[in-house]
């Protein structure tokens, strides 16, 4: 706003602007204004009239005060592990990390407030195969999980040792989660996919990343086959699996269905999980996959066949602790970050029930 | 299990006191060729086994390989050196377990530590 003492900050204009999914030029139609314009605000070249800057924070779903505070804490491509990195689109991408830097507002102003469960998620480095299969082993353990006992709540279990989850949705599914490290390890989960099976093991890659892939180079793809093996592992110790994996010639769906609804992921996962311990052949892991796909299980697995969805409970703890202790409301925290308390709902904060 | 067309057969228990059953031999065991072990006699009176000897509780305290005479006598005593204590021997029946249920994340009000210690100084 001309005339305004604090600055205008382009950069919170360009995060807000991806957080919703616009484009330039689709903001800049809504807002009867030029690409051009908008470019030149977001790069500081720029101030915004009083009314259009108005217009710009209704847009937005933030107040006019949200652009007038430096840009802090933003989540960069280079810290995130994204899962499907080549062939995820970047404006997917970009609009995925704005998500992360939002959320990180909300996290730090809330750790003002609240304490969170103590981080014990330590680093470990791993080489070969044999060391993933041990980093995830000595998790469990560590975490007092055993090695021959399905893991009921994978959410529960991340989020009692530090980590905090949470979610977003509307973006696409082309992006299934991602991970970073901030005061404390984070992880974002998309909605997009209805599979409670595979929601379980996006937690558990992303729980390898946070394990064994802090300070490392993203993007490599080796670090998310690591991830992949430490998910498997994870959730499906081998000496117990080796023990219940169905023992036949011929592959059998009802056995090997039961033992997902054990344990909890997916028949997909059971059977890599085979074929990297070897209980499996190259043929019969093809046979296998093609079975798979020819039931349409690659897109949806039986749904009867599904664990529990499970909840996020670190955030609406907070919430509720907000409320108790400082009489804070939604509207309250949401005028605090200069944000409407819309984009809260984003992040599963205010629905104590979100689920995947 | 055959070790280069010898059978050794695995059992567990004390492995200076062997029972019955250790020092019984199956008609294929007696007939095989025992000298393919490369010693230089063969003597048909003793034969190999690997012994587990465990704790009480069921803990391994050592591994060896050794011949047993038909009166239980032994010999040529190998004991295997583990580079690690193995805790328990596997079952060879498996128990399926409950799935694992911890307690909930614990979310609660921050403390004030700095006001704590500026108390502490104080006192």
């Amino acid at each position: 706003m001309k005339g305004n003492k604090k600055p205008f900050y382009g950069a919170k204009l360009r995060l807000s602007r991806t957080f919703k999914g616009f484009t330039l030029a689709e903001l800049g139609e809504q807002l009867t204004t030029s690409r051009q314009y908008l470019q030149r605000l977001e790069s500081d070249q720029d101030s915004p009239s009083e009314d259009m800057l108005l217009a710009l924070s209704e847009a937005l779903s933030v107040t006019p005060g949200f652009f007038f505070e430096p840009l802090s804490g933003e989540v960069s491509e280079e810290e995130c592990h994204f899962r499907k990195l080549k062939t995820t689109p970047s404006n997917l991408r970009i609009r995925a990390l704005s998500y992360g830097t939002i959320f990180n507002m909300l996290l730090t102003y809330l750790e003002k407030y609240v304490d969170f469960p103590e981080i014990k998620m330590p680093s470990i480095k791993v080489r070969t195969r044999d060391d993933v299969e041990r980093a995830a082993e000595k998790r469990r353990m560590a975490w007092g999980l055993r090695l021959d006992a399905p893991i009921k709540n994978v959410t529960r279990t991340l989020e009692c040792f530090g980590c905090v989850i949470t979610t977003f949705e509307g973006i696409s599914e082309k992006i299934d989660a991602f991970s970073y490290h901030r005061s404390r390890p984070i992880i974002v989960r998309s909605l997009e996919k209805g599979s409670s099976s595979r929601a379980r093991f996006d937690l558990a890659h992303e729980c390898g990343h946070l394990v064994m892939h802090n300070d490392l180079e993203v993007g490599n793809p080796e670090l998310e086959d690591q991830a992949n093996q430490f998910a498997g592992a994870f959730l499906l110790p081998r000496t117990a699996f080796i023990h219940e994996f169905p023992k036949s010639v011929r592959l059998n769906w009802t056995e090997l269905f039961r033992l997902k609804q054990r344990w909890g992921v997916s028949v997909q996962a059971i059977i890599r999980r085979a074929y990297d311990l070897r209980l499996l052949n190259a043929v019969q892991y093809r046979n296998a996959n093609v079975y798979i796909s020819r039931n349409g299980w690659r897109h949806g697995e039986p749904p009867e066949t599904e664990p529990s969805f499970e909840n996020i409970r670190v955030l609406p703890a907070a919430y509720e602790v907000m409320q108790a202790n400082h009489s804070y409301s939604v509207q309250d925290i949401a005028k605090d970050l200069c944000i409407q308390p819309s984009i809260l709902e984003n992040f599963g904060f205010i629905k104590s029930n979100t689920a995947f | 299990m055959l070790i280069d067309g010898v059978p050794v057969r695995l059992h567990k228990g004390d492995i200076e006191n062997p029972d019955f059953r250790v020092l019984r031999r199956l008609p294929f065991e007696i007939e095989a060729e025992q000298e393919q072990l490369a010693f230089s006699y063969f003597d048909p009176k003793w034969f190999w086994r690997i012994v587990v000897e465990p704790d009480l509780d069921m803990s391994v305290l050592r591994i060896v390989i050794l011949q047993y005479s038909t009166s239980g006598d032994y010999r040529n005593l190998w004991e295997i050196p583990l580079s690690a204590p193995i805790s328990t021997i596997a079952p060879v029946v498996h128990t399926p377990q409950e799935g694992i249920m911890l307690d909930e994340p614990q979310v609660a009000p921050k403390i004030d530590r700095t006001k704590k210690a500026a108390g502490n100084e104080r006192k």
